[in-house]
């Protein structure tokens, strides 16, 4: 198993662990995400059909809907939050999303996320002190 | 961020330990996206004040608490506000149209909600289109809007300022009388960052959706100016605000020689092209294959027509009852119309509602299908709406497919369409 850590800035504080998703795209949390299943739902998004709950959610943005905050509190209810989320850009709505729900959030990585991050690597998010680190899955 | 002394004794809980959470979002959600101050806001537009359903998220006995300890401040909101839809035709009383129940917990909250907003003062008005309804804000209001087509239409066309809000930063404006600095509230922050040339002629507000639909995909959370275009009118605008917002986190955009700011603003101008910018064209190929990629099916018989999103004028409304010229519709067919509720009464007490409903129209208000509606799976939906196109794919299942709205009118009487 090999790690590595990676700088980051502060979005929302706070700490979390997970699987990472990865996708190099933006995100629609009402109307293209499920709260009560955390499956992502919007038709040809490449992330369709997968599960966020508990992962480390790498993506660009959200996008559409001002709705992410209040189905990111059903989300979070429900136990399909994610347990952190990392942006390259910054949508007010998810950052929104993230305050209201204390999920932590983070942007500006040293490296690109998208090329240092695999889905299912294993990723620390410790926003307070700026770093993200992760470790390599399996294969 | 610096604070006032008024804000900073809302943070510290001075005025009650609600205006402290509200002024905790605030400030945390401010200085995340670089605000510096706070402002003064002056037309709020919330949402999340009906029980959840596409969210099915159970109604708790933490919501009622909440509710009740919000109470007071509901009383006491310092700045006028309007609501966007909500998740069921409120007119109904916990039924929607077509009879399917609100359990009565979800139904007992939702009556609680609305009870304590009338006691505020919200103006109930329950649409996606409130300047269709009075709330029209001018150039320069600071705004707290929620709902993501509105946003845009108010920076775009309207020139007011608001940056994207959810319902609990709109809430938290509304009680508190005040918004982070940030974005478009700037002049900064309302330059165009890239240019899309469009050099097809848009003939119907539904093409005005697909360039909408297609700039949100290249914009990202940027603000495009468009080049080559003319004057558009309201239905027109709809329909780009909406699509715009859709496929991208748009706040809002410039078209040269049309919006008010586009020539206009420090600098060069807000909307104003450079060489150095990303550039996209949009022309009679772009135009064709953003049609194809909310079309699901092709000829033949289509089971649910809907117009309205975002919600109709009376002006649209009386054009498709003036088009179908007593025609009715297809029995095989459901075809609805959406609008804000002020609207549905002004059609009733001027005899255009039971033209409509003689024609076999269902004309509704409140909400709108991608929020109320129930799982549909493969039932084959028509709009003249790029944004309810996309949505009613992941809430409720459907097949989509988006055609002009005299199209859809017309297949809603032959029961079938044909791109």
């Amino acid at each position: 198993m090999r790690t590595r850590t990676l700088r980051c800035r502060k979005v929302v504080g706070g700490q979390g662990r997970g699987s990472a998703l990865v996708g190099k795209t933006r995100l629609s949390f009402w109307g293209g995400f499920d709260a009560q299943t955390g499956v992502i739902s919007e038709r040809n998004s490449i992330l369709q059909n997968q599960e966020v709950a508990g992962k480390v959610l790498v993506f660009i943005s959200s996008k559409g809907s001002s709705e992410a905050s209040r189905v990111m509190a059903a989300a979070s209810r429900n136990g399909k939050a994610p347990a952190a989320i990392i942006n390259t850009e910054l949508d007010a709505m998810v950052v929104l999303a993230c305050v209201t729900c204390g999920i932590p959030m983070v942007t500006d990585l040293s490296e690109d996320p998208f090329t240092e991050i695999q889905s299912g690597d294993l990723v620390f998010v410790d926003a307070e002190r700026g770093i993200v680190r992760i470790t390599k899955g399996e294969d | 961020m610096e604070l006032t002394p008024v804000q900073e004794d809302m943070l510290q809980g001075k005025r009650g330990p609600s205006l402290a959470r509200f002024m905790r979002w605030l400030v945390d959600w401010g200085s995340a996206m670089g605000a510096r101050r706070m402002v003064k806001v002056e037309n709020v537009h919330l949402s999340g004040l009906s029980a959840p359903a596409v969210e099915r998220a159970p109604v708790t006995d933490e919501d009622f608490e909440a509710a009740d300890k919000d109470a007071e401040l509901y009383c006491s909101y310092p700045v006028s506000c309007t609501c966007t839809c909500a998740n069921a035709d409120i007119s109904f009383g916990g039924r929607d149209d077509r009879g399917t129940a609100d359990t009565p917990r979800i139904h007992r909250f939702q009556d609680k909600l609305l009870r304590l907003a009338r006691e505020a003062g919200v103006i109930l008005t329950w649409t996606c289109t409130p300047y269709l309804t009075g709330n029209l804000p001018l150039r320069g209001e600071i705004c707290a809007w929620t709902e993501s087509s509105a946003i845009v239409f108010i920076n775009a066309i309207l020139g007011a300022r608001t940056t994207r809000h959810g319902t609990e930063s709109a809430v938290a404006a509304a009680a508190t009388g005040y918004v982070p600095e940030f974005g478009t509230l700037t002049d900064e922050g309302r330059l165009a960052e890239l240019t899309i040339e469009v050099n097809t002629r848009l003939d119907n507000p539904s093409d005005w959706g697909a360039l909408g639909y297609f700039a949100g995909g290249r914009s990202g959370l940027k603000i495009p100016v468009f080049t080559g275009l003319r004057r558009m009118n309201l239905y027109e605008a709809k329909q780009i605000c909406s699509a715009i917002a859709t496929t991208g986190g748009v706040s809002m955009f410039h078209i040269g020689g049309v919006t008010p700011e586009a020539d206009e603003l420090p600098g060069v101008g807000a909307g104003v092209p450079s060489a150095q910018m990303e550039t996209w064209v949009f022309g009679s190929k772009e135009l064709k294959s953003t049609y194809a990629q909310v079309r699901d099916y092709g000829n033949g018989p289509v089971d649910y027509i809907v117009l309205g999103c975002p919600h109709l004028s009376l002006q649209e409304l009386v054009s498709v009852i003036t088009l179908l010229r007593g025609r009715r519709i297809s029995s095989n067919v459901r075809f609805e119309l959406w609008l804000p509720y002020a609207l549905r009464a002004e059609a009733k007490r001027l005899g255009f509602l039971e033209q409509a409903e003689t024609a076999g129209l269902h004309v509704l208000s409140d909400s709108c299908p991608a929020v109320c509606r129930e799982k549909m799976e493969g039932v084959r939906v028509l709009t003249d709406s790029f944004k309810q196109a996309h949505y009613l794919r992941a809430t409720i299942g459907a097949r989509v497919a988006v055609d002009k709205w005299q199209a859809c009118v017309e297949a809603a009487v032959r029961g079938q369409w044909s791109p």
